[in-house]
């Protein structure tokens, strides 16, 4: 018999828990065209969008590390406008289903690239991206400060109709504190986790090697990071949302590791980087999966670590 | 673009730190100046790595050339004949030769650059006349120089400068490059194809800016790359109009006077 990949996001069903990770995937368009039908995976989340286009950073804005990669692109994106008439259509016309994660210096910003965005009919869930600084508050991220954080949600919350994902930060501490306050403000679901700050030193140069000095780390080498935040938020929350699992997540081993902590779905990031098709192959993988373990339903394999 | 797994068929010191490699990938087409990003084994490599295309043969079988540096490209200089690799390609936009049809063709390689100019010769001579191609390549000195006799025996103009003069000129290729435009040859509408460090590039730059005959100065450019894919932004440079550009995507050949950082 067929297993069951069926999942929930809030009101939106995925066809299967495997996504790919936002500012890993572009806007799919390359990935579509040169390797693989989009439409299978359960969703594609976008890079992230700003109301305005942004430039991003100045380079070296990746270095490779053990087991993984430092990223400072600086969130470049085509801004909202060029998004909705250039990248949506075509995410459209393929059938992907389309999660569109969103950044802002202010809270204002993330309202109004929600309430448009919540108006496309190409977009099915919306993902805040709340690992930036908030210009209003000295900089601060968003994501690090749990008041400041459930503020943005729910002001979100509060204007959409889709599906609200909020993607949680590592740089905070206490994340079963931080995952409480954002499902109280009104989230959807948890999205866990971005990348964590690092940096790498070129040490014949004496200098950083990349131009913004620090960086975001993803890849393999975050993977037990990840995994110990999902199983902690999952474990602690009484209010049961779920939970989108992203770190280092590169076979199938790892898909099913992510959902034995309490993961419902998955993000698969830096791996599409590795393998282009790696998404496209976990999906028929996990179905595989389940038919060899005798799974009849993901839902079983959510949250079903032993301990 | 596609990624494929592809057998080794050669693997071999090809002189001092340089190896040349060949691929078994089955690919029909590419065009002169785009690149590969190969999956390098042994765990220590965790991303992809950007070689430029020097040949595809009729049969698909790709050839790259590439300097030991660093971990990378010490892991692969060790991979045995025999061993699949994955590779991705043929990546980005090449040099657009339909530019300079008719044109004086100057090539201009400075050291592991002359790779994709392989290409772009052997593309040339079956366009143009191989009196009016023209190759100027630098390097350290003699032992560096990679490829010279293929490029004799294409029969194209041979300018070759050393730093400590053991073959050619001694000093700079690009020293060379302006001596041969000031010569009545360059009277003649020229393009300009280039592949080497960022220094030789910018220098290459501000030559052809000087120069009203030079229609056309393609650069083939070089970042930090991490998918080479066009999805993660991390290989950009500055175009003209201060917006970034990716060196995957929208290059690696841009023409020069539509770049700023350079
Ligand atoms: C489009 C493109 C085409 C290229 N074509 C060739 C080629 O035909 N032959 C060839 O030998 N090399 C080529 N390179 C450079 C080659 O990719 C790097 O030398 C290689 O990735 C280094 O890997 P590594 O692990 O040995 O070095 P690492 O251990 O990563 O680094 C060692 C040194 O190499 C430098 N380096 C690392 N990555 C790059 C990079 N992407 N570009 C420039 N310098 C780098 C580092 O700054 C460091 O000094 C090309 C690069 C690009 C972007
Ligand atoms: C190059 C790059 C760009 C990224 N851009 C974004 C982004 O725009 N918004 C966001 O929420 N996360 C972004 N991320 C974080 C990923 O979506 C993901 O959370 C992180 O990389 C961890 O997963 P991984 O280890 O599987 O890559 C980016 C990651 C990388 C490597
Ligand atoms: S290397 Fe990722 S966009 Fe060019």
């Amino acid at each position: 018999m067929k297993p069951n990949l069926k999942v929930k996001i809030g009101k939106l069903e995925l066809k299967n828990p495997i996504m790919v990770a936002s500012g890993t995937f572009g806007y799919g368009e390359e990935f579509h065209k040169n390797f693989y039908d989009i439409s299978k995976l359960g969703a594609v989340v976008t890079k992230g969008i700003s109301l305005k286009p942004r430039l991003g950073n100045k380079t070296p804005r990746v270095a490779e590390t053990a087991s993984g990669m430092l990223n400072s692109i600086g969130l470049q994106n085509v801004g909202l406008r060029a998004f909705i008439t250039e990248k949506l259509p075509f995410l459209q016309r393929v059938h992907a289903t389309t999660i569109v994660n969103i950044l802002g210096e202010k809270i204002e910003d993330y309202v109004e690239l929600a309430q448009t965005l919540d108006e496309e009919p190409g977009v099915h869930a919306i993902e805040l991206n709340i690992s930036c600084p908030n210009v209003k508050a000295g900089g601060v991220q968003f994501g690090t400060d749990p008041k400041l954080a459930a503020k943005v949600t729910s002001s979100v919350k509060k204007k959409i109709k889709k599906p609200l994902i909020v993607k949680l930060s590592p740089n905070y501490h206490d994340m079963p504190l931080m995952a409480k306050h954002v499902v109280d403000a009104g989230a959807d679901a948890l999205s866990i986790m971005n990348t964590i700050t690092g940096m790498a030193i070129d040490a014949e140069k004496r200098r950083p090697v990349l131009a913004n000095v620090f960086g975001g780390l993803s890849g393999p080498a975050i993977k037990p990071i990840a995994l110990r935040m999902v199983c902690q938020v999952y474990m602690a929350s009484k209010k049961q949302r779920p939970i989108v699992g992203i770190g280092g997540i590169m076979n199938i081993t790892d898909v099913v590791e992510f959902l034995l902590a309490g993961s419902s779905a998955v993000q698969i990031g830096t791996a599409n980087f590795i393998n282009p098709t790696i998404a496209a192959d976990l999906v028929d993988q996990l179905e595989q999966y389940m038919i060899d373990h005798d799974i009849a339903d993901i839902k079983e394999l959510t949250g079903g670590l032993i301990v | 673009m596609q990624d494929t797994k592809a057998k080794i068929l050669l693997n071999e010191r090809y002189r001092q730190n340089y190896f040349m490699m060949r691929l078994e990938a089955g690919w029909e087409d590419f065009v002169p100046g785009q690149f590969v990003m190969v999956a390098v084994p042994g765990g220590k490599s965790f991303l992809r790595r950007p070689f430029g295309i020097a040949r595809l043969t009729g049969e698909g079988i790709l050839e790259i050339c590439y300097k030991v540096v660093g971990k990378g490209t010490l892991d692969l200089s060790s991979v045995p004949v025999g061993t699949n690799l994955q590779v991705l390609g043929p990546i980005g936009k090449g040099f657009d030769i339909s530019k300079g049809t008719g044109n004086i063709s100057i090539l201009v390689a400075g050291g592991y650059g002359i790779a994709p100019l392989l290409g772009l010769a052997e593309a040339l001579v079956q366009e143009e006349d191989r009196s009016n191609i023209h190759l100027f390549y630098g390097a350290q000195n003699e032992e560096h120089l990679l490829y010279l006799d293929e490029f004799k025996e294409m029969g194209i103009g041979l300018h070759v400068a050393t730093q400590d003069g053991s073959l050619g000129a001694k000093g700079l290729v690009t020293d060379e490059l302006k001596k041969f435009l000031l010569s009545t040859i360059n009277h003649q509408p020229s393009t300009i194809f280039a592949c080497g460090p960022h220094g030789m590039l910018g220098a290459i730059k501000m030559i052809a800016a000087k120069n009203r005959n030079i229609s056309s100065c393609q650069l083939s450019m070089e970042s930090y790359m991490a998918c080479g894919l066009g999805v993660c932004a991390g290989c950009v440079v500055k175009d003209s109009l201060g917006n970034f550009v990716r060196v995957c995507k929208e290059g690696p050949v841009f023409e020069a006077r539509e770049l700023s950082d350079i």
